[in-house]
């Protein structure tokens, strides 16, 4: 692995937070905050996590501070774990600090069975669960579309899942947002994106994306889990999925859109994947427009992802139990948010939104709660449910962490063990693995990842969430 | 023409290192590793008609970036993935290209794109060396 030491001024204002100047570096416009434990920080210090934070704090109209979440590390424009927010009147919108993966997410459904009545099951679930759930390379979906469709689909999102019976008016409630961004503009996607998700409705995808059986393994907060419907040993699944191809095509457009007219902006960065142009200029408007049709995409994606799990379950449970949707999050997204009054566009590249009980945008359901957090784990440790607190909102634009994090890279995990071992380590601790090949399973081996649960610690002292539950795999079906 | 690639650690992502004793040299390196990658993740192929290419960029740095996402749209779209390459010139800002390639059953999607980060496109002795970072 490169390793990249890094060293800026910083302060440590508390066991989990630590601040950046905006002196730090000549071209800051605000602090950067750091949440982690020494342990954490001394994990981003070693790659270029904290260069590409302060990068963000130097675009134009951004807000005191930037904010990097437990789990960060280093990736393209943004670091995976970055929070920013702009205003909406003077400030911009980044593709690249949206990411490729437009509205990556999680959601988790919640079985009425316990695991354990289900032990024999297991195996043949998580086998017709790899079959049932188009994974892997670009396999076509179940969901076809026409050109009309594909439309209903941008503009609508889990709505018109409704309407093709894939969907409940109780799942469009329990989905972020609604399961529908109204900003939407179907016709500022481009033909190009249009085309690679046209086939992609109820598919997986590569790399990190996952269909996981779990069971709940621990509760922490009694009363949150109740309203949540969470219970011990109840048996509940996990996907990981987002926009697919559209969403790759639509941030490659607008990359390249704004990297061209930025110039006329007079904007200039310190790294070009951060093209960026006002959030009010043309241009700004049209990629929020198409963003939010390709977060659409990517609701009603793990909705009809949803429709195959429960029709998978329903056959190998024998229509014993129904899959409820407990919570669906989004991870890569600029949304349009009122904080103070102010309307932001908050950036989130590898954060969940975590909204506190008082929060307007919280579901009705859970507003004695707050909104549940769902943080998968590295393939093989334990997940979390946690929720959401008011206190986030004035500490973090109502952010948290969205997963363990990339500890090493792909080629390190590797190095470090063989797909061979990891696929035996698995089922040796009984875990039933579905993946296209061992070098998938090596690069998304549990030591390539941060410890989740140092992680969730960390977010839960902070007061960004509290932890609910904790749930541990059973059966994987890798993407 | 020569040229080379090297693949780099980074935390996240794919980081491709080109070097090329000219730009066009380094264009053609870059996108048979970049197909080399793909045909790796599709696993099995067929033989395919050639096909050609034209992309355009602004300036070098993005002529690069749009020339590996083209061949990253076509991979997924059409299954056709390039192997190797017949021609490629660059006149101006703008590449044509006539390329080999083969069938694929899947269409490879773990490279998402490639990125402008950290995007660099220089003169070095002896030619052109390039770093770009590919979304995976």
């Amino acid at each position: 692995m490169t390793t990249v030491a890094q060293s800026y001024p910083h302060t440590r204002l508390g066991d989990e937070l630590v601040e950046i100047p905006a002196s730090a570096r000549a071209d800051m416009r605000v602090a950067a905050r750091v949440y982690a434990d020494q342990g954490l920080w001394e994990q981003m210090i070693r790659d270029r996590t904290l260069s590409q934070l302060i990068n963000v704090a130097t675009l134009p109209g951004v807000l005191d501070p930037v904010l990097a979440m437990p789990d960060a590390h280093e990736g393209y424009g943004f670091p995976v774990g970055g929070v920013a927010a702009f205003s909406a009147e003077d400030g911009i919108i980044s593709p690249g600090g949206v990411g490729y993966d437009i509205n990556c997410g999680v959601r988790l459904l919640a079985s009425e069975v316990e695991a354990a009545a289900l032990r024999d099951r297991i195996e043949p679930l998580v086998h017709e669960l790899s079959r049932t759930v188009p994974s892997g390379a670009g396999r076509s979906g179940p969901v076809p579309l026409d050109g009309a469709g594909l439309d209903r689909v941008l503009g609508d999102g889990c709505h018109y899942l409704v309407e093709r019976g894939l969907a409940t008016d109780d799942d469009v409630d329990a989905t972020e947002a609604g399961g529908r961004l109204p900003q939407a503009d179907p016709g500022a996607v481009s033909p190009r994106a249009k085309q690679r998700g046209r086939p992609q409705l109820g598919t997986l995808g590569s790399g990190n994306h996952f269909v996981e059986v779990q069971v709940v393994d621990e509760i922490f907060d009694d009363d949150a889990a109740t309203a949540l419907g969470l219970w011990p040993g109840q048996c509940t699944i996990l996907i990981h999925t987002g926009s697919r191809g559209l969403g790759h095509q639509v941030c490659t457009d607008y990359v390249r859109q704004m990297d061209r007219v930025m110039p006329r902006y007079g904007i200039r960065l310190p790294d070009r994947e951060l093209a960026c142009a006002p959030f009010a200029s043309p241009e700004g408007k049209a990629y929020f427009g198409a963003m939010c049709a390709a977060a659409n995409f990517a609701f009603a994606n793990r909705q009809a992802v949803t429709h195959a799990v429960r029709r998978t379950f329903e056959r190998i449970v024998a229509g014993r139990s129904e899959l409820r949707l407990v919570y669906d999050v989004t991870h890569n997204m600029a949304k349009l948010e009122n904080h103070g009054g102010a309307d932001l566009v908050v950036h989130r590249k590898g954060a969940t939104r975590a909204f506190g009980p008082s929060h307007p945008e919280t579901p009705p359901r859970y507003r004695a709660v707050g909104q549940p957090v769902l943080i998968p784990g590295s393939m093989g440790t334990a997940s979390y449910v946690l929720a959401g607190t008011d206190a986030a909102l004035s500490r973090s634009y109502g952010s948290c962490c969205h997963g363990a994090g990339r500890a090493m890279s792909r080629r390190a995990a590797k190095r470090l063990r063989p797909g061979h071992e990891v696929r035996q380590e698995l089922a040796d601790r009984g875990i039933v693995v579905r993946c296209p090949g061992n070098q998938e399973l090596a690069e998304e081996a549990p030591h390539a990842y941060k410890d989740v649960d140092r992680v969730v610690e960390v977010v839960h002292r902070a007061g960004l969430a509290r932890k609910v539950a904790r749930l541990v795999p059973l059966g994987v079906i890798k993407g | 023409m020569s040229a080379t690639h090297e693949f780099l650690d980074h935390t996240s992502e794919l980081k491709l290192r080109l070097r090329g004793d000219t730009f066009e040299a380094l264009l053609g390196e870059a996108g048979r590793a970049l197909g080399g990658l793909l045909l790796a993740e599709a696993g099995r192929s067929r033989s395919a008609a050639p096909r050609k290419f034209e992309v355009e960029g602004h300036d070098r740095a993005t002529l690069l970036v749009d020339w590996l996402n083209e061949i990253l749209y076509v991979a997924e779209v059409d299954r056709w993935v390039l192997t190797g390459l017949e021609t490629l010139c660059v006149s101006g800002t703008v590449l044509r290209a006539h390329a080999v390639g083969v069938s694929v059953p899947v269409s490879p999607a773990r490279i998402k794109a490639a990125t402008l980060h950290d995007l660099d496109v220089k003169a070095v002795p002896g030619g052109i060396l390039a770093e770009v970072v590919l979304d995976v």
